[in-house]
């Protein structure tokens, strides 16, 4: 096997504002975020020749196009945007996640296609309502769930999580602290969309249900905004700051889902278990050798999924693990259910920001599901 | 509001008819002989293109569920809240389907106090055994597979 991960590392991250509707374009956002990140590297957005991301728009509802600027943000239009479109030596982009246009920007630089690659994801809202069914004929995959109104993946994720409460003997309540715990760090996070906002017991009380058992509250938030991170090879990064960040791995899955069902509890467990298989390979870790992960929780089910998985706590105690106070550090800036609905930036950002803050050594980023396309990444500054 | 009606296709088609006739129709493989649901183009297991159906039983398991509360579009609106069932065919292992409960075998519609499925005693528990039926969900809609409890009547929602 070629070897590709031992050389690069991040050494810089940056965050537009994150809010609901902001007047500001995407590509506006994407250029303040892309300047704080480089300010936070050290290096001059003259440096940046390699720039990498998924240009699409969420998969689900709305009224979506894809205007350049506007609905979406592309490389050769951020160069230019950048003041970088002649010296620009790579330009990846993928679809669907950012996770696969952060593993290319390893390899970019790797290759020595590019010395500074800024992987970034804009995100905006689609307008009107984000989930309905555009066509009264369902086509296909849309024909066995459409007809039934089994169309949001907050409901598949209601099934994930009926089922995990059942196995795991967890209750409502279980997810409530998990809940409370999660939005009171995301609270002293200043990017979050929740900054300053912690949970209350009335918003515990009485949350909005969509899927029963999943509420509201168990849901990220779909907003305006945009992420970058600088990628570099590990002896430039050692010339910039003590502790970059090195990739020491970057997988993705590719198991699927039994199909009569978008998600099943079953199998994204397996598919966790078996990126960790990969993980613990690249890196020669074992799980007790991690302290700290960012688990994705796009959905809150999602993360003691991950930490269940991933074998970072036992079967049904992920929650209780990612309450706080247990040896493992755990959704350090309140996860996506805090920060907005970033497409797993949240979880690659914290992740590798708690080893550049020194404040962890062995660090993993989960995002997504488990299932194909879900992505595990390590950072340790050795 | 008109609900969403499935439009099948070459390879869904025969899915359909089996709905229409009153019979759950299953693609299978000709090579591995494998059950496959949703409807492939290759199987998922062997990769052969050699593809029929066969018609199962109809019997399953309950392996999750959830209760819809918020509409997934308009059209449903009147329709909510009720219940989808994910389920295990009892002819192959790991075989899911989902479908919505009949109007009487929903917990949601028979008694809405106890619809928290979270509650300690939940209104419906894994494994639990049921069957599929087939109806239209509304007045003028196309006939799906809904899902009764072993042992009630004939009562889905149209």
């Amino acid at each position: 096997m070629i070897r590709t991960h031992d050389g690069v590392a991040v050494i810089g991250v940056g965050y537009s504002t994150i809010a609901r509707r902001q007047a500001d374009s995407s590509l506006s956002l994407t250029t303040a975020a892309v300047h704080r990140a480089v300010d936070h590297a050290g290096i001059e957005v003259t440096d940046v020749d390699g720039l990498g991301t998924s240009p699409s728009m969420p998969v689900y509802g709305g009224a979506k196009s894809a205007r350049d600027g506007v609905d979406v943000v592309t490389p050769q239009l951020l160069a230019r945007s950048l003041g970088i479109a002649e010296t620009l030596a790579w330009a990846g982009t993928t679809h669907s996640m950012v996770t696969a246009s952060f593993s290319d920007a390893v390899d970019a630089v790797n290759a020595g296609r590019c010395r500074f690659a800024v992987v970034y994801r804009a995100l905006t809202m689609p307008r009107g309502r984000y989930s309905s069914i555009a066509d009264k004929a369902a086509h296909g995959r849309d024909q066995f769930y459409a007809p039934i109104g089994f169309t949001m993946p907050a409901a598949w994720a209601g099934t994930v999580m009926q089922r995990y409460c059942a196995l795991a003997g967890a209750t409502r309540s279980d997810f409530d602290r998990f809940l409370l715990h999660n939005r009171s760090v995301g609270a002293e996070n200043p990017r979050a969309f929740f900054a300053g906002k912690p949970l209350g017991e009335r918003d515990i009380a009485e949350p909005r249900v969509i899927a029963d058992p999943l509420t509201m509250l168990d849901c990220d938030l779909p907003v305006d905004g945009s992420v970058a991170m600088v990628l570099t090879d590990t002896a430039t990064a050692r010339t910039l700051r003590d502790r970059p960040a090195r990739v020491c791995a970057s997988v993705m899955s590719h198991t699927y889902s039994p199909t009569g069902v978008y998600m099943s509890l079953d199998r994204m467990l397996s598919g966790a278990r078996a990126l960790g298989e990969r993980v613990w390979q690249e890196t020669g870790w074992n799980a007790r050798e991690v302290d700290a992960i960012q688990a994705y929780d796009g959905f809150s089910v999602l993360a003691p999924v991950w930490l269940e998985g991933l074998g970072l706590s036992p079967s049904g105690e992920g929650l209780s693990a990612l309450r706080g106070g247990a040896e493992l550090l755990t959704n350090t800036n309140g996860g996506c259910l805090s920060e907005g609905r970033l497409h797993g930036m949240t979880q690659l950002v914290g992740a590798a920001e708690l080893v550049m803050d020194g404040r962890a050594s062995r660090s993993l980023a989960t995002v997504s599901n488990g299932l194909a396309g879900s992505a595990v990444v390590a950072f340790s500054p050795e | 509001m008109a609900l969403p009606h499935p439009a099948p296709d070459e390879i869904t088609q025969p899915f359909w008819d089996g709905v229409a006739a009153g019979d759950l129709r299953i693609q299978t493989c000709d090579t591995c002989d494998i059950l496959i649901h949703l409807p492939e183009f290759a199987c998922p297991h062997c990769g052969s293109e050699s593809l029929g159906y066969r018609t199962v039983s109809g019997r399953c398991t309950l392996h999750s569920w959830t209760r819809i509360v918020d509409p997934p579009d308009p059209a449903f609106s009147e329709l909510v809240p009720f219940t989808i069932g994910v389920v295990e065919l009892v002819e192959q292992q790991g075989l899911l389907l989902s479908a919505p409960f009949t109007v009487n075998s929903d917990p949601t519609q028979v008694d809405s106090a106890t619809a928290d499925s979270t509650a300690t005693e939940p209104p419906l528990r894994l494994g639990e055994p049921l069957r599929i039926v087939f109806a239209p969900l509304a007045e003028g809609a196309a006939p799906v597979p809904q899902l009764q409890k072993e042992g009630a009547v004939d009562d889905s929602h149209a």
